[in-house]
């Protein structure tokens, strides 16, 4: 299954454990270095969709500051997913750089 | 408080099912994402809105073209007893103190109707729905005049929708406020010749409007609105026949609803293929 990049950081915002909301659509943002940037409809659309298809689960609500929170944990199906994503993208990643190496070192200087 | 209340209000973007299971989450993070400035919280409520209307489309869109086009009947059944009753209303107050028409099988009838299928009794709505136009409108399509009755063709569907497949029971008086635009447009509107109203073909004109607004979210109101257009250009129609005038206006009118409804069925095949 291959993962668009604010659901990919938004999964990836939860291996370390379980957050809420605005602390995933913040994670993401750092894990990203600011590239990914959720906002509050994209963040509750994706997280929705990761539900649909086990890779989150939600836990009860709770009240934190006078505003209603629930933490999202990542399933084990969610962890698998992104493994497998992450080795994907560093696949691409590793191929494309071996052929620019080996075109550099054709290329005459 | 104001940013809270405005959040709250954004939210109505999202059907009431998932309102009610995350509404209140969703409001949280809308608020903190929203703390930095007025224009961040501009800008997350903004998406917020967005991510509702496509929830409320993707909803729509699992509907089959017979629910949805049963839908748009029972609501052109809807707005065809408003303006009516607007129409009926306002030609008695507009001939006050000499003549009170409008209390006879009309008034006594429509009111109860409007006044069910809003309180949510589709079933009784559509069963008094069907008496009274079998009742008013037989008698016209037996007579000489028999085109005149082309326009109760659509309230007809409307109601045997209502009674043969009612929705469930409404909560709450939020669904009366359709008497407001009925009271509004009957104490303003100058009575026409078909008893509709200028403020009424006004309404309906905005109806319209909003319906091609909202076609991507859902095609309902657009769908009832060009019905309830054809009702009265039929109705336009089979007057101008039994005069024996040109009709060409009044064809204009019965083919505005169709182009409606194509620019609708475009509208809904585009939003399909970008979500």
């Amino acid at each position: 299954m291959e993962l668009r990049p604010p659901s990919y950081f938004a999964l990836a915002a939860l291996i370390d454990g379980p957050l809420h909301g605005y602390a995933i659509m913040q994670r993401a943002g750092e894990l990203s270095d600011g590239q990914v940037r959720l906002s509050t409809g994209t963040l509750y659309a994706l997280l929705e969709r990761a539900m649909s298809e086990s890779l989150v689960t939600a836990g009860d609500p709770y009240t934190k500051g006078g505003r209603q929170r629930r933490d999202y944990t990542l399933t084990p199906a969610g962890r698998l997913t992104l493994q497998e994503e992450s080795q994907r993208m560093a696949r691409a990643a590793t191929t494309v750089s071996a052929r620019l190496r080996a075109w550099a070192k054709r290329a005459p200087a | 408080m104001i940013r809270e209340r405005l959040g709250a209000a954004v939210l109505r973007a999202y059907p009431r099912p998932v309102r009610t299971a995350r509404g209140l989450e969703m409001l949280g993070t809308l608020l903190d994402a929203g703390d930095i400035s007025f224009g961040s919280f501009a800008r997350e409520s903004a998406s917020l809105g967005l991510a509702g209307l496509r929830e409320r489309a993707r909803e729509t869109s699992h509907i089959t073209v017979g629910r949805l086009t049963a839908e748009a009947f029972r609501l052109a059944a809807l707005i065809w007893i408003t303006v009516s009753l607007a129409g009926i209303i306002s030609a008695d107050l507009f001939a006050w103190p000499h003549g009170l028409q409008g209390l006879g099988g009309w008034l006594l009838l429509l009111w109860p109707i409007l006044l069910c299928s809003l309180l949510g009794y589709d079933r009784a709505a559509g069963v008094c729905g069907i008496a009274w136009v079998v009742s008013v409108q037989t008698p016209v399509a037996l007579g000489p005049y028999s085109m005149l009755a082309l326009g109760s063709i659509v309230p007809l569907v409307g109601f045997i929708v209502m009674a043969i497949s009612p929705r469930r029971r409404a909560h709450g008086v939020r669904p009366l406020a359709w008497l407001i635009p009925t009271a509004a447009m009957s104490l303003i509107s100058q009575p026409s010749v078909l008893g509709l109203g200028t403020l009424g073909i006004a309404a309906l004109a905005a109806a319209t409007a909003t319906g091609l607004f909202v076609v991507a979210v859902s095609p309902r109101l657009l769908l009832a609105s060009a019905l309830v257009w054809a009702s009265i250009g039929a109705m336009y129609a089979g007057q101008a026949l039994w005069r024996g005038t040109p009709t060409s206006p009044n064809a204009l009118l019965i083919a505005a609803p169709l182009a409606i409804l194509a620019v609708s069925a475009c509208l809904r095949i585009i939003s399909h293929r970008t979500t």
